[in-house]
This record gives structure tokens, C-alpha cells and sequence, in this order.
């Protein structure tokens, strides 16, 4: 699934170390995700009625939006991986489920396990992951 | 999400131990019941990434700076 209308609002001001050491990030981002989604550079001392509507209480805030509705926000530094995950799974939807090979591998030990020791317990709750995990996969590649 | 990726990690493994020690019967009794039960939490709160001792008392293991919030 494509979100095709979504807007990540950067709120900073020009002060702020911890905005102006993200936004190399920010930059290569919105050039590596710019056909997906719109960077907006919002800076609070200059908009700051605007930043009042968004509710902003600190920066770096980056909110994104998707069709206009607020979906997610960040607060403060985070680091460059944590940043892109944030804009991937929230944003494009298309952020490789790498919980679901987690759920998947939980679900099998608890299956191997559930055979082994004769507990079905186990097994169901492995079979439950394991297909928690299978649905997340595929709808990831839809 | 509240949780970092280790500590999710150790509250998987966490939990799967425990599920396997109390329903595979290798620790009995009361203690076996306990493990029955109390090992789904740790592995759920893995899985989802969200703990609500955290969030009520306002900690996070995902990093030092920043917190991301499901709006």
C-alpha cells in the first residue's frame, strides 16, 4: 500500500544544534524519498503561529502527515537510522517488516519447541506468530 | 514503540524460554504455572515493542535523544 499524499513537516529554528546536526539527513532524505513524500522546513521563529497550531512544545520536530492527517510525529535528535526508519514505515508503508521475521522466528521456535516437548500448547501460539507473520509479509508485498 | 532493539530481543527470548520451561513441563508446581502465564508477557511486549510499565513511567530503551509517538 502507497500513501500517495504525505508530508513530513521539519520544525526547527535556527538555534537549535540538534536541528541543524539533523538536517544533512534530512536533505539526503528528502532527495532519496522526495517522489513519495514532501519536505516542508518549518522555522519556528519565523512561523510561529504555525508552529502553535501543529502544537510543536520543542525541536526538532518532524511531523508526517498523510492525506492532510496528522499520523505520526518525532520529537528531538534521533539518529540517522532511527530517522529514516520513523519516515519509511510511518510514510511510505513499504519499510521492509523486519518484526515479521521476528514474529516468524519466534513462532517456529515456539513450534519445534511445542513438538518437541508435546506441548500444544506452544505449538498454537508458535502457529499464531507464524501467521501474524505470513499476513504481515504479504501484504507488505502487495 | 518504547522498546529497543535489544531489549525487545531479550523479552522474545526472554518469554520463549519461559513458555518452554512451564508448558513443556520442565519446571513444575507452582513456579511451572507461573512461567505458563507470566511468559507470554515478555514475549508479547517483545514482539509489539510497546510496554506499559514504560509508558506510564515515561522511559524508553530506544535511544537517549527523541521519541517517536503513534499520533
Amino acid at each position: 500500500m502507497h500513501a500517495s499524499n504525505i508530508d513530513v513537516l521539519v520544525v526547527t529554528t535556527p538555534w537549535c544544534h540538534h536541528c541543524r546536526a539533523m538536517r544533512p539527513t534530512l536533505d539526503r532524505l528528502a532527495v532519496t524519498y522526495g517522489e513519495s513524500m514532501r519536505f516542508h522546513h518549518i522555522d519556528a521563529s519565523v512561523e510561529p503561529d504555525r508552529v502553535d497550531g501543529l502544537h510543536v512544545q520543542g525541536t526538532p520536530t518532524i511531523i508526517l502527515e498523510v492525506d492532510g492527517a496528522e499520523r505520526a510525529r518525532l520529537v528531538g535528535r534521533v539518529s540517522d537510522t532511527d530517522l529514516e526508519a520513523f519516515l519509511v514505515s510511518y510514510g511510505t508503508h513499504r519499510a521492509f517488516p523486519t518484526d515479521a521475521v521476528v514474529r516468524a522466528g519466534a513462532g517456529v521456535a515456539l513450534i519445534v519447541s511445542g513438538w518437541m516437548l508435546a506441548a500444544p500448547v506452544l505449538a498454537a501460539v508458535g502457529l499464531a506468530l507464524a501467521a501474524w507473520a505470513a499476513v504481515t509479509m504479504w501484504r507488505w508485498t502487495r | 514503540m518504547n522498546e529497543g532493539t535489544a531489549d525487545r530481543a531479550i523479552r522474545v527470548v526472554a518469554g520463549i524460554v519461559l513458555l518452554v520451561l512451564g508448558w513443556g513441563e520442565i519446571v513444575t508446581g507452582t513456579l511451572g504455572t507461573v512461567f505458563k502465564i507470566v511468559g507470554f508477557v515478555p514475549l508479547a511486549t517483545g514482539l509489539v515493542g510497546w510496554c506499559p510499565l514504560y509508558a506510564v513511567g515515561k522511559f524508553s530503551t530506544r535511544g537517549k535523544k527523541g521519541t517517536a509517538a503513534a499520533s
